[in-house]
């Protein structure tokens, strides 16, 4: 018996269980597995014992019935397991493309400039402001001392301390 | 004997017992800090291991698992915030009695507590091991297929609130584990023509990816809804030190919690929590005074705190003489196992005994200088809890990329911890066990030989698996015993 939903919003799956989707999704990744990855991926010629794709195609297999289980189970379940928002999910994309942004400049400073630690000293300063932006409304003094002590400190323990270079 | 004083020798050089010294104020440290924990601060840790010798490296983070196991009990009792499900058992009696005047005396239970049990389940493996490693050594590649499988299921079983997702995630590990070079005809498998992937996936980028980044991402989404309000931190007016003459009333539910963490500890799959929990409930039971637990009585602390610690030496009797990692924190050990080109498992002490023995005696250094570094910084970690999160996860965050870039050599492994740190924040909200998949990815490869062997073995003479009754009643038990947990998961489960 399928019970009427109170949908709060931001909801990324609604309606049916979240595992319920979950479970197709595992069966489908599992299929794409067999039938494209898999073959693209891995050569059996010239094995003379166990083809090399046998524990990955076992593997897909476990996966796929995994996913049909997770599937048939919750049906008819309306209960969401997890709490799969939105906003969640942009803040994750914030948080890593604020990561994936400082490496891309920190690779970017470093080929330009070619010395050690160039790129990250310029680069990890605005990748740790964005990161405590994104935390909360911090005191002038936090971000100072994230962006300037911080980077000064893991350069100096890395470098100095441990003589491995950063880029 | 020769070997066991040279593996001591080993132990006590300056450069291992720094490493173990450091290992131990990482894990107190980074456990004190509220919303990070034990196995993440070893998760950050292994980077900065690889340049060292194996004995210093494990030894460090043998020190960082010990100190994240006290680490942890001081933002429980301090914050009433635990860092991980088992300190939820020490903030019921924990906090109370922080907040009635007594933090310093309820942070030192803990440590005692945590120490003795640590110790006492030390005592076990060190005692235990060899022996049972001979017994291993018996194992054909059939009965170790047979066991890594019922491992794996009691695992699978018992982790979060669902069977299948528990398998899906081991499998996906073990998939993942099949990347790099085939062992059997060296070619390449999911590759997609990077030659970085040609090892493997790098484990300290794969673990860091999936436990602590997503965890980091977490608590920054949460200071924009509010953090933990620092200014309520209990705090001692100094007149509340523990007077030996009341640690000596606690050996009772300290010896009971150790033996109840150090049983739990010694069978895969059954965590920290569910000792925790059983141990305080065995206290509350047989005290004289049951009404007075949960209102900050030293029994309660001490029964969990040792319970908790006594489960980190006894998973290690699975991982030495099998190489199964029973949780987290002994799968992140066997990564850095095999990054030092050790394989744990019955022969490693055979072919690398004075490493063993060498780490025995580190986890011994461990436990003392928990105590030292414990009791003579209680102050200053007590400190710990009050920096705001605002200046401790954007650096720790940064602190994840360096030590990657540092020990990978490169981007590359960067920006897969980056992509491993997608799938681990989809499996925390998706509640898709990320231990199950950590295992299923460090026994993989082990499974898959084992299994290939088994089959060779067994083609030529298929018959022959009548020889190997044990592995047969293991694999037939093994829906059944899986069963039976499935019915007492929800009482089981470690959350």
């Amino acid at each position: 018996m399928h019970t009427p939903l109170n949908r709060p919003a931001g909801w990324l799956l609604a309606g049916r269980a979240q595992d319920f989707y979950l479970g197709v999704l595992i069966a489908v990744a599992g299929v794409l597995l067999l039938v494209w990855i898999i073959p693209a991926q891995v050569n059996d010629a010239g094995s003379f014992g166990l083809p090399p794709s046998l524990a990955p195609r076992a593997l897909s297999w476990v996966m796929i019935l995994c996913g049909v289980m997770l599937a048939l189970q919750n049906m008819r379940n309306t209960q969401r397991a997890g709490k799969l928002a939105a906003r969640e999910v942009l803040f994750l994309v914030a948080c890593l493309g604020a990561v994936g942004g400082m490496l891309l400049l920190m690779r970017m400073l470093s080929d330009a400039i070619d010395q050690p630690n160039a790129g990250f000293l310029l680069s990890a300063p605005l990748g740790v402001i964005a990161l405590t932006v994104l935390h909360s409304r911090a005191p002038l003094w936090a971000y100072a001392f994230n962006a300037l002590v911080a980077p000064l400190v893991i350069v100096a323990a890395f470098w100095w301390g441990l003589e491995l270079p950063l880029p | 004997m020769d070997v066991i004083f040279a593996a001591f020798q080993d132990a006590l050089s300056l450069s291992t017992f720094l490493s173990v010294m450091a290992g131990v104020v990482i894990g107190i440290v980074i456990g004190a800090i509220p919303g990070l924990n034990a196995p993440m601060a070893m998760a950050v840790a292994i980077p900065l291991t690889f340049t060292m010798a194996p004995l210093a490296a494990i030894g460090m983070l043998v020190g960082v698992m010990k100190g994240g196991g006290f680490g942890g009990a001081i933002g429980a009792i301090l914050l009433n915030t635990p860092g991980e499900p088992h300190s939820a058992a020490t903030t019921l009696d924990g906090h109370p009695m922080a907040r009635s005047g007594r933090p310093r005396r309820a942070l030192q239970t803990a440590l005692y507590s945590s120490v003795a049990g640590d110790s006492c389940s030390d005592l076990v493996l060190i005692l235990l091991a060899p022996t049972l490693a001979i017994f291993a050594l018996k194992a054909g590649p059939v009965e170790l297929s047979a066991i890594l499988i019922l491992s794996l299921t009691l695992i699978a079983s018992l982790s979060g609130d669902s069977l299948a997702k528990g398998i899906f995630a081991a499998a996906l590990g073990a998939f993942l584990a099949t990347v790099g070079v085939d062992p059997e005809t060296a070619s390449p498998r999911f590759t997609f023509g990077y030659i970085e992937l040609f090892d493997g996936l790098p484990l300290a980028a794969v673990a860091i990816g999936v436990l602590a980044v997503p965890e980091i991402i977490e608590r920054l989404r949460e200071g924009r809804a509010g953090r933990p309000n620092t200014g309520d931190v209990a705090t001692s007016q100094g007149e509340d030190r523990m007077p030996l003459r009341e640690w000596i009333t606690l050996r009772v539910p300290v010896l009971r919690g150790a033996g109840i963490g150090t049983a739990i500890g010694a069978l895969p799959g059954l965590g920290t929590t569910l000792a925790a929990f059983l141990s305080y409930a065995a206290t509350k039971r047989f005290s004289k005074a049951p009404d007075k637990l949960g209102t900050g009585a030293p029994e309660g602390i001490a029964a969990t705190e040792s319970a908790n610690s006594a489960v980190s030496g006894a998973n290690l009797i699975p991982l030495l003489t099998l190489g199964i990692p029973g949780n987290l924190t002994a799968a992140l050990l066997v990564g850095a196992f095999l990054i030092h080109g050790v394989t744990p498992g019955p022969l490693i002490f055979e072919r690398d005994a004075q490493l063993v023995y060498g780490l025995f005696a580190a986890m011994i250094i461990a436990n003392i200088l928990v105590l030292v570094i414990g009791s003579l910084g209680l102050r200053v970690f007590a400190l710990i809890v009050k920096v705001p999160p605002f200046v401790i996860y954007p650096i720790v965050l940064l602190l994840c990329v360096v030590g990657i870039y540092v020990s990978q050599g490169g981007f590359f492994a960067v920006w897969l911890m980056l992509g491993f740190a997608v799938l681990g924040w989809f499996m925390l909200k998706l509640r898709i066990s990320v231990v199950c998949f950590i295992i299923g990815l460090v026994l993989g490869p082990m499974i898959e030989l084992s299994i290939r062997q088994s089959v060779i073995l067994l083609s030529r003479n298929p018959m022959a698996i009548f020889d190997h009754l044990f592995a047969v009643a293991l694999v037939a038990l093994t829906p059944f015993v899986a069963a039976l947990l499935i019915r007492d998961r929800k009482r089981l489960s470690d959350g």
